[in-house]
């Protein structure tokens, strides 16, 4: 309990440092935003009313406090561009970026076992080697580039999937299926090669340790052995993975999602860069972010639950 | 700066203490670990002082504290007649620099990235303004003193065998020209045979130089060849000072007599009886009324536990710190 | 010294591939083949020939040219990237790690807030901020890369600072500035040249990125993130042009990946 404490006080201020860096970014705008967004020579009335608007004519303090209770109230304040609430465009973007996000998640998964697994056993062999490098390329190979290759191969050429456009769930789960497939793949694929790496190792450290030595020679049989005690011992730095593992898809969803033009969070985000809406970027990155740090806390406390030696420490 | 120096001898340490917080301190009640534990010693100019007992008794601490490496919780140090503790902070690094340190492991004490020539000369670079030839002279110098050759000076630490290394680190401690060193179990790393070449290298130097030595070890039969005097320490205090000879011949205190039982000896005359110590180790971290010793001591009255022993003098200069000896010994 | 290097699998092919495209980048300097941004509307789309080793794209313009003027971009914002955050994020680390206390709990705090943020938002933030522009990406990708150089030189000073040869300069009168630059920091350099490795990959990577989302850099320059974002339009017509700057990419990362990985398993043993 002390530990959970702990952590929710460490996760309080990072938020804090987190709202203030994205919230003081914004404010050391070269050039007044008005400015940059009416244009120079605009109409002095209009300027004023984008002002109180954007609530530029407040102190500073002030300004951060309104945002940051309007933040926990759910209020965003209006997108520039599109002159709506950030948070209806937010929320209607969420669904398809969890969708991604839970699909390529899932795609690892499934991957990620039986090829730790696999690597782990034939270690030194050519095959192993071979499919490690193979894991390294995964790594190197830029993930929209990964989506354009898809297109290309099954789109384009093979007409089996959609080249892009999000097809929701109330159109149909198949449809919905197929729009999500190759773009939760290009995801996946780098994710799953940082974390075959990284399950691989743990599962080799495992194998070698001494209580692996008792249990084989008493007897016990080389793949039980290695499913019974050796899983369960590497799967649980494996929580940890999970934690990167979503906070890697949502950052790779946000360049992937302009690739397929799925119109996700990432995609809204770097839409509201593009056209400098800053109300918009600033509330998203910070929703972004504290997802992040909300991510890792429920990371880190599942991993205390599970392993009682780090809540003594 | 009349309360500053005072008549007393080379090295007086009054009262040291080092106590550092334990990990999970309540609010109201805490503890501390009491590593030294209100030390008094005087160690005169020349004289090679042996600080002996277990592991985890403080002697290495109380050794890293007269070299300023640890500061102390509370008590004195006074060298030379000077009250170091009242020094700010300047004048207190220029005195302490007359008293350097030999580390014990020889693998962790030389900059693995730096070659020995640099090392050496580090020192006459920060203090003194000399020519590069002037510096790499006295480098050479130094390296003789202790048995190697200048070729060294273009070498890795990583290149020497530990003996050399040790070589070193002395070389090291003396390049500033000290007058204490301090040897923090400065041969219990090397071969057997290594170690006496390097004690009697220490020895060398000692005369030629008139340094004073604490010769800090576990090892009886080290600090028995080298001491002229020898303090025994049991869980951060002092229970028994006297000459070398005298502690090792007649030890006074029930640990001191334990500790030199179970050394294989060839000159000894008396045959030495094996004590076996059983009891545990009361905890550093606990607090403690009475002698420290009491729980693991064969001989220890109702008093021990209650009491802590003061000093009784057993013959001249020979101290020791028990209810036992304070009865058949009343000074 | 240097066999153990070459023998060494992840060191030996990514140093080749990085030597591989050093060459490029020279000859990219002595002899570009024609002007990158040169566009010759009536020889668009032509397939590769020995005048145009890799053809032209959409605007006339030769695609090899163009791959070797956007490896000068990748260079140039991977070493600016690496270069900068080095410089602060070690001087930051040293700081913290040894001398500790409140000032280390203050800056660690402020990484851990900065290490929270998927890297690509971070590069988003200042972009929209000081808009885009070779300088302003490069000072982007610093600020993300930062972090990585603070944790490994901290945690490497709070090591180093307990070893006792630093204990006995100091008693010898080294400075804390002495112990910490000249001591303590020669002994992390080849977890640095590491960081550095594996930092310049994840710069070229981002930058290619956001060129690709069209918030890096601008045309009419090169870059091999933007090419891949033109050839999208144009995968029916011209399927190779989508292919060879992904490979680039994908090289160039990989080089400088297992470099990493093999200065770091030599070092490591």
């Amino acid at each position: 309990m002390k530990y959970a404490l702990k952590k929710i006080v460490t996760i309080a201020s990072t938020l804090l440092v987190i709202s203030l860096l994205t919230f003081g970014v914004f404010q050391i705008l070269p050039g007044n935003p008005v400015d940059i967004i009416l244009g120079v020579d605009a109409d002095p009335l209009q300027v004023k009313a984008l002002t109180q608007q954007l609530g530029l004519d407040l102190p500073l303090g002030q300004r951060y406090i309104s945002w940051i209770t309007g933040i926990l109230k759910g209020d965003m304040g209006n997108s520039i561009r599109y002159q709506v609430p950030v948070e209806q465009l937010l929320k209607q973007s969420l669904p398809v970026t969890i969708s991604l996000t839970l699909m390529s998640m899932l795609i690892t998964l499934i991957v990620v076992v039986p090829v730790s697994i696999f690597l782990a056993k034939h270690n030194n062999k050519k095959v192993g080697v071979l499919i490690s490098f193979i894991m390294q390329i995964g790594i190197a190979i830029p993930s929209f580039w990964v989506g354009i290759l898809l297109v290309m191969f099954f789109s384009v050429t093979l007409h089996w999937l959609p080249s892009g456009d999000y097809s929701p769930l109330s159109q149909g789960f198949l449809n919905y299926i197929r729009s999500l497939l190759l773009p939760s793949l290009s995801i996946a694929i780098g994710s799953s090669a940082v974390v075959i790496r990284y399950l691989k190792t743990t599962i080799l450290d495992n194998m070698n340790m001494d209580y692996v030595r008792t249990a084989r020679s008493k007897g016990v049989a080389r793949n039980k052995v290695l499913y019974k005690h050796v899983l369960r011992n590497a799967l649980l730095p494996t929580i940890t993975i999970l934690g990167m593992l979503i906070v890697n898809a949502l950052g790779g969803s946000i360049i992937v999602e302009n690739v397929f033009n799925l119109p996700g969070t990432g995609h809204l985000v770097i839409t509201g860069v593009a056209n400098r809406d800053f109300p918009l970027v600033q509330s998203v990155v910070f929703y972004l972010a504290a997802t992040v740090v909300f991510i890792n806390l429920i990371t880190d406390l599942l991993y205390a639950i599970i392993d009682p030696r780090i809540r003594l420490t | 700066m009349n309360d500053i120096k005072e008549e007393v001898s080379f090295i007086e340490i009054k009262g040291l203490c080092k106590y550092y917080n334990k990990k999970n301190n309540h609010i109201l009640k805490k503890s501390y670990l009491k590593a030294v534990n209100n030390f008094d010693i005087s160690i005169s100019k020349g004289e090679i002082f042996g600080l002996v007992g277990e592991s985890g008794c403080g002697k290495s601490t109380l050794g890293k504290m007269i070299a300023n490496i640890v500061q102390p919780t509370s008590g004195e140090i006074i060298f030379k007649g000077i009250k170091t503790g009242l020094l700010p902070q300047k004048e207190k690094q220029k005195t302490f620099r007359k008293i350097q340190i030999v580390f014990q492991d020889p693998y962790s004490s030389l900059n693995p990235k730096k070659k020995i020539g640099w090392i050496l000369e580090e020192p006459l670079k920060i203090h003194y303004k000399l020519s590069q030839n002037e510096r790499q002279k006295k480098v050479a110098e130094i390296l003789k003193i202790v048995g190697l050759d200048n070729e060294y000076k273009d070498r890795f630490p990583g290149e020497l065998s530990g003996g050399q290394r040790q070589r070193v680190c002395i070389a090291a401690a003396l390049m500033l020209e000290p007058e204490v060193i301090i040897a923090d179990e400065s041969v219990s790393a090397l071969d057997v045979s290594i170690q006496s070449q390097i004690l009697n290298l220490l020895k060398e130097l000692q005369c030629s130089k008139n340094l004073t030595y604490i010769f800090v070890s576990h090892d009886l039969n080290v600090v028995h060849y080298i001491s002229d005097r020898i303090g025994v320490m049991y869980m951060g205090h002092l229970v028994e000072v006297g000459k070398a000879e005298e502690i090792y011949l007649s030890p006074a205190h029930p640990y001191t007599r334990a500790l030199f039982s179970v050394i294989p000896s060839i000159e000894s005359e008396q045959e030495r009886k094996p004590v076996i110590l059983e009891g545990e180790v009361s905890s550093v971290i606990e607090p403690v009324t009475g002698c420290p010793f009491e729980p693991r001591c064969k001989e220890a009255l109702s008093v021990c536990k209650r009491e802590f022993p003061n000093k009784t003098e057993i013959s001249s200069g020979h101290y020791v710190f028990c209810h036992q000896a304070e009865k058949s010994y009343k000074t | 010294m240097l066999k153990k290097y070459l023998g060494n699998k992840n060191f030996v092919i990514g140093a080749s591939l990085v030597m591989f495209l050093l060459l490029l980048l020279i000859y990219s300097f002595i002899n570009l083949p024609y002007d990158p941004n040169k566009m010759d509307t009536s020889n668009t789309f032509l397939r590769p020939s020995p005048s145009h080793i890799m053809g032209t794209d959409n605007f006339g313009r030769d695609i090899f040219s163009r791959i070797l003027k956007g490896s000068q971009s990748a260079f140039l914002v991977g070493i600016a990237a690496v270069g900068i955050s080095m410089i602060i994020g070690v001087f930051l680390g040293a700081v913290s790690g040894y001398f500790q206390g409140w000032l280390d709990k203050i800056i660690s705090v402020i990484m851990d807030a900065e290490m929270a943020f998927p890297g690509v938002i971070l590069a988003l933030i200042f972009i929209t901020v000081f808009k885009n522009g070779i300088f302003n990406i490069a000072m982007a990708l610093a600020i993300m890369t930062i972090p990585r150089f603070f944790r490994i030189t901290r945690s490497g000073f709070m090591q180093i600072k307990e070893m006792d040869y630093i204990a006995a300069a100091k008693a010898r009168g080294a400075s804390d500035f002495r112990l910490m630059f000249l001591h303590i920091l020669p002994n992390i350099t080849s977890s640095l040249i590491v960081t550095a490795s594996l930092g310049f990959s994840t710069a070229v990577l981002s930058e290619a990125g956001l060129s690709y989302l069209g918030l890096g850099i601008q045309p009419p320059d090169a870059s091999w993130g933007k090419m891949l974002f033109e050839a999208q339009s144009y995968l029916l017509i011209q399927p190779w042009y989508a292919v060879i700057p992904g490979t680039m990419i994908t090289l160039m990362v990989l080089g400088f990946n297992l470099l990493g990985d093999g200065i770091r398993d030599v070092t490591n043993h």
